[in-house]
């Protein structure tokens, strides 16, 4: 671990240890909320502040959590940041808080975040957890928005981003895609995509 | 050995005591910001259930709104207006409800409840609350007791609540005009 630089923390996340399409973690949220762009920015930027405070709490107190109540501490630590950011996004940014309803207060039982506290924060410098706050929530954000834009594009014709059309395409839309087996099915694709590259890439070097 | 679980538990205490201190700080602007949403939220449920009407004053006892008088650009009076709580299947189902001066239904609109998903909570739904405007106060029951209301099938309570709202927030306004 004596040769981790910020860029490579920082871009690990997205590409090596994504956590939907490398690590396979948070496929509820990802599943769920992807029906538009606008619902997975919401989405993964709350996730990412979430993960942002519990990264840099847990790595700041790690020397002070007892190993056999750490779970527990961090759940706490997590459902602090959750609750804050529900809390907030009902007070002022109402629509957006009912688009993601439940999804809000489930980001603490979410697995990306208490798997990185878990399996990083615990054992790393605030510094660098933080940098792996950004990486993960970085590769998050892409994975969601990809699938948005695609279900959004597919299901209904055009892609709207805050009362701003950005595309707009003549098909029929495939209702299909908005619904929970659209997701299914663009994820399952997009993961077959990834794996294939993935597996190409390692033969290549081989 | 003792004196470790007491460190460990007293670690706990102290970090649900900070999570907690700093969520009580944070409630409170929230609540404020949250009250000043809903009462924006309610002014345009006003227009929506009684779209005829140009303007609202709301009847009081003393802090309390009973209810909204609906007039419209020259200043007559053309309706009424209210927000009900009525005991739904489940929970409390918060209706807005509009009615012209014969007492008959000009719009409702469900602002709240916690119907079961998928049955109850269909009273949301346009199929279901289309029915109501130009329904008058005596047609206001289900269809199979002789109304001009369909039920939502497998949903009879909920249906039942949203009519006995509008009939008790009307017998309200009634007594007080």
């Amino acid at each position: 671990m004596a040769d981790m630089t910020i860029a490579g923390e920082f871009f690990r996340g997205i590409v090596k240890d994504n956590p939907v399409f490398a690590l396979v973690l948070g496929l509820c949220p990802t599943l769920a909320v992807t029906t538009s762009v606008e619902n997975a920015i919401g989405m993964s930027g709350a996730a990412l502040f979430v993960l942002l405070g519990s990264n840099t709490i847990v790595s700041a107190l790690r020397k002070q959590i007892p190993p056999i109540t750490r779970i527990p501490m961090f759940i706490i630590i997590i459902c602090t940041f959750v609750t804050i950011i529900d809390m907030v996004m009902e007070a002022y940014t109402p629509p957006l808080y009912e688009a993601l309803g439940i999804f809000i207060p489930l980001i603490v039982v979410n697995c990306i975040i208490i798997g990185r506290a878990e399996a990083y924060a615990n054992r790393n410098t605030v510094k660098f957890s933080i940098v792996d706050a950004f990486g993960i929530g970085a590769g998050f954000f892409v994975v969601l928005v990809a699938i948005g834009a695609i279900r959004e594009l597919l299901g209904t014709g055009e892609i709207v981003l805050f009362d701003l059309k950005l595309i707009s395409i003549p098909i029929t839309p495939a209702t299909f895609m908005i619904l929970p087996g659209g997701a299914f099915m663009t994820i399952g694709v997009l993961m077959a995509m990834v794996n294939y590259n993935k597996i190409r890439k390692a033969k290549k070097g081989a | 050995m003792n004196k470790e679980y007491v460190m460990v538990m007293v670690k706990i205490l102290l970090l649900s005591v900070i999570a907690a201190v700093i969520l009580g700080a944070l409630y409170i602007p929230t609540q404020a910001q949250l009250k000043v949403y809903q009462e924006e939220q309610r002014q345009l449920s006003l227009k929506i259930v009684n779209p005829d009407a140009d303007h609202f004053e709301p009847v009081k006892s003393g802090e309390e709104t009973l209810y909204y008088q609906a007039f419209d650009a020259s200043n007559n009076l053309v309706g009424y207006c209210f927000f009900h709580d009525q005991p739904g299947s489940q929970g409390t189902i918060t209706l807005a409800g509009g009615i012209n001066t014969e007492y008959t239904v000009t719009g409702v609109k469900i602002m709240g409840h916690s119907e079961t998903p998928g049955l109850g909570a269909k009273i949301i739904e346009d199929s279901f609350t289309g029915q109501f405007p130009g329904v008058t106060k005596d047609d206001l029951m289900l269809s199979k007791d002789g109304g001009a209301i369909d039920a939502i099938t497998g949903a009879t309570v909920s249906s039942v609540a949203v009519i006995d709202g509008l009939h008790a927030a009307m017998d309200e306004i009634k007594a007080n005009e």
